[in-house]
């Protein structure tokens, strides 16, 4: 069942992005082999499946998968459940967004695939009738193997003459010799799958195994079966599956076998190659011509990009042409982001996001094209909208978040919310642009050389643990979001920033919220302690999900209110605290030194 | 989306608000560096001090300038343009005032040394303008500032000893000294209250300074250490001129001390060198990222003899002239004011000649240019007429500054990625060929220090031939409006 046994085609996809030919020369490429007989039993209701992409860029970004189940005896559909686990994870596996990390997808299309197996054998009349199985599957991904496990299946790793056991079984040994599963598809309407990744070396050999192979292999003959290899991957799963026969097994046998051919080379030199292949073009003015676009008009010109309107010579369509500004072209660091802005782009799909089109293949040049937004930045509709109403600021925090939550669905994090960003049409419909320093997680599993040395965000508006150092998660957005509403609000910044700080991130230490009562005296103090969360300091006390925030917006969350009320003085006000307990502190001192003076 | 500002001159608001107070600041900080030039002979008499004397003040007030650069780059880093100018401006006219008030030789040499930290206002501005401009206005932008605040030195030698005159008598020199220190102070706060470190809204963090120059080969290390000696052989110069042997200033201890305290320096200057480079002994640099630190060492040297010379020379011609042609201090003031006029024209000049004719034949032509007119200038004495002086002064001065102006235009094209540092030692570098010249000054008669910096510029033209042509654009706008690759090689 194993649909290709190819080496990785070398296919030239020119897709839309230079980024999947980003792929350094070296790529990820496995050899793959297995065997799987009934056994002495009637029925064969193992089953095992791997996809080999013919694409370097599906490979790249959503790697190789090989998968083994196991259906429960005690079903009769269990063949049926075996078959169609390994069959349909990989199908929707591959559907899932390239921008998606392992993790996310594959736990997307087990949960998925779960309810299907659990509500179909909840269909039958006799809860025998189940469809219930083990499922082992191997995701192989840049230079990472991301392993999940549910059941007594397992994963070994062989390498240089060691093998190494890399799941845990989920069966509980009973006193008798059967053992029985813990947890396995379709059991329960709720599943949890074991997930942890394990790095890739070449030569690594991935064994998988159901338990009529491993129960009946000691450690020596395994190691002994798995050094013979020269004859291909599938006559070493063969053997390895007959010597548990001829040992005694007496359930199916399944063995499946990936070995590691080559890992991706992190390259810098190469990576660096490949990103200034495309070159930054020059400064232009209205009239200029840049491949079949000529331009309209500049529509602005600062020291990081250069945006222009054009217009297409063969559709008369009009776009905006993105281009990075020469003071960037060495610093791959920025760089980088520009092209992950075009990818991430061309992925997106949403009114409240600005959309990237295709650009010319065969262009030497930098650039993107993207939709021309008819509107206004968010922070020109903070001047001219002073003090606006705290219904006005509901539908725009609405708005924007609309925009973050198509984002956050494809596993990014945008990492530079900030009014500048945000364009407001005339529908008052929100509109996010500027996606360059975009985190795709997907792109974060594939291995780079290269390292961010500098937070990416803008002073004031990014999330304190980018300053820290930690990766962008999708609460760093929320705090970016909190933000701009409080400025919204109160025209003012809930933390001062120094000019010193903004220059040594790391010196950030002092982090206190201003009350946004402070500014406008209007706003109720539930108002005040939603912003406050949502701009919290710590990742731990901020919202989690954006609903919650927006809710929090519209009506007092009485929880809130009264652990603030509740609260010790030290935590409501604590200069106030500190100056009555020094004020105590002195009046115990003075009379201690007048009792003294009284000896 | 916020529309295109345009780059005009007359405009005075949002980034050209801030090109006019950079290039008003840095105009200032020259015209408080070389408010003691046109007053030379006023000081000369109202404080009784000899001509070795004056000579010395000459030197004290560009050598500090040396290490301040340094500091001052530092603490833009940390604080950003806006508070250290703003300080800067402030600060300096303490010793402004002090020298203003000075009643003999020693307090004058403090405070003349104390001022050479205004000199170092320069980095600030640059930092300050590239914030604001996009890419392609930069060269401009940074030629207005660079040239338009040069101009401060000129506008000095023009007025004050007019305004002396004003004041009138022995003292008149204290009170337009004066002026230029409350000046400064004055603008120190304008300064403050209207200039933002950054355009709203777009502020990024920037990549951690390392705090010593980066090289990419084992050899540039040691190039490099080098090139880093004469940065404190200037001031062990300086400290020499001070010793008994020279002026008799500081005693031999305390000269040895200074000489002590140099070495350690350097020596720990060496330490964060290793430390900023020590890697590439370890693992060659990624081809990105290298490049040839001769290309620095050259312009580092033509800077030297461009820039030094041009702060020698207006330390020194208000005394040439009256010198030479017996003229009033005011006439010697105006006429020596000829030769820093041409900052205004000539710097940007020279930033557009090299966009128009290439970076290594530009500098190979007014290098020759600046040692024709040096040697011209060693051959003036008392019976040229002084029209004829004054247009060989501003013959000169025009290859000076458009040498400086096509030093900095091919400092971008090194390494775009250390540009701030290389722009620092580089002007580092003027600073240093100043106090070699106007020690020579010290030593020597007018037309043989002309004949030195001839001769170093010829020098100067030897060592470009072994610079490189920096490769420029790799695409441009053709005739037609259309974007275009170029062939490289062909550039």
């Amino acid at each position: 069942m194993i649909e290709t046994q190819q080496p990785l085609s070398t296919d030239k996809t020119i897709s839309d992005l230079r980024m999947s030919e980003k792929a350094p020369k070296e790529m990820l490429s496995v050899d793959v082999g297995g065997y799987t007989t009934a056994g002495v039993k009637a029925r064969n209701e193992d089953a095992f499946a791997a996809k080999l992409p013919d694409s370097a860029g599906v490979v790249n970004y959503k790697g190789i998968v090989a998968c083994l189940a196991d259906g429960v005896s005690c079903s009769e559909n269990a063949q049926q459940a075996s078959l169609t686990s390994v069959t349909q994870f990989i199908e929707d596996y591959y559907s899932t967004p390239d921008s998606w990390s392992v993790k996310k997808s594959a736990a997307r299309v087990l949960t998925s695939l779960n309810s299907w197996l659990f509500h179909h054998g909840q269909q039958g009349d006799i809860r025998h009738n189940g469809l219930v199985t083990t499922f082992t599957g191997v995701i192989l991904k840049s230079n990472t193997a991301h392993l999940l496990n549910a059941g007594d299946s397992r994963i070994y790793r062989f390498r240089s003459g060691r093998l190494k056991q890399l799941t845990r079984d989920h069966a509980h040994k009973q006193y008798g010799r059967k053992s029985f599963l813990t947890r396995a598809l379709g059991m329960d309407s709720r599943l949890e799958v074991d997930y942890h990744q394990a790095s890739l070396q070449v030569d690594d050999l991935l064994v998988m195994t159901t338990d009529g192979v491993h129960e009946y292999l000691n450690l020596e003959e395994s190691i002994e079966l798995l050094s013979h290899t020269e004859n291909g991957l599938e006559a070493t799963a063969k053997a390895s599956v007959e010597r548990a026969l001829a040992n005694g097994s007496d359930d199916n046998l399944s063995c499946l076998l990936v070995r590691v051919k080559s890992v991706p080379q992190a390259d810098v030199n190469e990576v660096h190659r490949q990103l200034t292949e495309l070159v930054i073009p020059p400064v232009m003015e209205a009239g200029n011509q840049i491949d079949q676009f000529e331009v309209l008009r500049v529509l602005y010109s600062g020291t990081r990009s250069h945006l222009y309107i054009v217009k297409d010579k063969h559709t008369a369509r009009e776009y905006v042409l993105k281009a990075p500004s020469e003071n960037f072209s060495e610093d791959t660091q920025y760089l980088e982001g520009f092209i992950r802005e075009q990818w991430a782009g061309r992925r997106l799909n949403s009114p409240a996001v600005m959309k990237i089109y295709e650009r010319p293949h065969e262009s030497p040049f930098l650039y993107h094209l993207c939709e021309h937004i008819e509107g206004i930045t968010l922070r020109q509709w903070m001047h001219d909208h002073p003090n606006p109403s705290f219904e006005v600021v509901r539908e725009m925090a609405d708005a924007i978040i609309r925009g973050v939550r198509v984002f956050q669905r494809m596993g990014m994090v945008h990492r530079d919310l900030k009014p500048e960003n945000v364009i407001v049409t005339a529908q008052n419909k929100a509109v996010i642009i500027d996606f360059g320093t975009v985190q795709v997680d997907g792109l974060e599993e594939i291995a780079n050389p290269l390292s961010e040395e500098t937070p990416v965000g803008s002073v004031d508006y990014i999330a304190p643990e980018y300053l820290r150092g930690e990766k962008g998660l999708h609460y760093s957005d929320i705090f970016s979001v909190g933000v701009m509403v409080y400025e919204m609000l109160t025209g003012k910044l809930p933390y001062k920033t120094s000019a010193e700080q903004q220059r040594n991130p790391l010196r950030y230490q002092d982090w206190h919220y201003q009350s946004s009562r402070l500014h406008r005296k209007d706003i109720p103090l539930w108002l005040d302690l939603a912003l406050e969360k949502a701009c919290s300091e710590s990742v731990m006390q901020r919202y989690h999900v954006m609903s919650e925030f927006l809710s929090d917006l519209s009506t007092p969350n009485t929880q809130l209110v009264g652990d603030r009320e509740s609260a010790p003085l030290m935590k409501r006000n604590p200069i106030l605290f500190w100056q009555w307990v020094s004020a105590i502190l002195l009046l115990v001192a003075l009379v201690e030194a007048w009792l003294l003076t009284q000896l | 989306m916020s529309s295109a500002d345009k780059f005009n001159l007359f405009s005075f608001t949002g980034k050209m608000k801030i090109l006019h107070l950079s290039w008003m600041a840095f105009f200032i900080t020259f015209a408080v560096w070389f408010n003691f030039a046109p007053l030379l002979l006023a000081v000369k008499t109202s404080l009784g001090l000899t001509t070795a004397e004056i000579k010395t003040l000459l030197i004290l007030n560009v050598a500090f300038t040396i290490p301040a650069r340094v500091l001052i780059g530092m603490l833009t880093d940390k604080y950003g343009p806006r508070i250290v100018y703003s300080a800067l401006l402030a600060v300096c006219s303490i010793p402004c005032f002090m020298f203003a008030v000075a009643d003999n030789f020693i307090q004058a040499a403090i405070a003349r040394f104390a001022l050479g930290f205004i000199g170092a206002g320069f980095v600030i501005g640059i930092r300050l303008v590239s914030e604001w401009f996009p890419h392609n206005e930069l060269g401009t932008a940074e030629g207005i500032y660079g040239g338009w605040g040069n101009f401060g030195s000129a506008a000095a030698a023009f007025t004050l000893p007019t305004v002396a005159l004003m004041f009138g008598g022995d003292d008149g020199w204290r009170y337009a000294m004066a002026v230029t220190g409350a000046m400064s102070l004055l603008f120190a706060f304008v300064f403050y209250a209207n200039v933002t470190d950054t355009p709203k809204g777009s502020t990024y963090f920037r990549p951690k300074n390392l705090g010593a120059m980066e090289v990419t080969s084992k050899g540039d290390f040691y190039f490099l250490l080098l090139m880093k000696i004469p940065m404190y052989a200037a001031l062990a110069l300086l400290a020499w001129k001070l010793s008994p042997a020279g002026v008799s200033m500081l005693s031999d201890f305390v000269v040895n001390g200074i000489y002590l305290g140099l070495t350690a320096l350097y020596c720990y200057e060496v330490s964060q060198v290793w430390k900023v480079n020590k890697n590439i002994f370890v693992e060659p640099v990624p081809e990105i990222h290298q490049y040839k630190f001769k290309q620095v060492a050259v312009l580092n040297v033509l800077y030297f003899a461009t820039f030094g010379s041009e702060l020698a020379v207006i330390s020194m011609l208000p005394l040439f002239f009256s010198d030479t042609f017996e003229l009033t201090p005011v006439m010697a003031g105006m006429v020596a004011s000829a030769y820093a006029f041409m900052n205004l024209m000539s710097r940007p000049g020279g930033g557009w000649l090299s966009d128009k004719f290439g970076r290594k034949p530009t500098l190979l032509i007014l290098t020759a240019g600046l040692a024709v007119g040096y040697f011209l200038m060693g051959q003036v004495d008392s019976s040229w007429a002084l029209w004829l002086a004054v247009v060989a002064a501003m013959a000169c001065s025009f290859f000076v500054q458009a040498g400086e102006g096509a030093v900095f235009a091919a400092v971008p094209l090194i390494k775009r990625r250390m540009t701030g540092q290389i722009a620092g030692m580089t002007g580092a570098y003027g600073n240093v060929g100043a106090v070699v010249y106007l020690t020579v000054l010290s030593m020597v008669d007018y037309s043989t220090f002309f004949y030195v910096i001839a001769a170093t510029a010829v020098g100067g033209f030897i060592t470009l031939l072994f610079m490189a042509e920096p490769s420029g654009q790799i695409a441009e706008v053709n005739e037609d409006g259309s974007v275009e690759l170029i062939d490289v090689s062909k550039a």
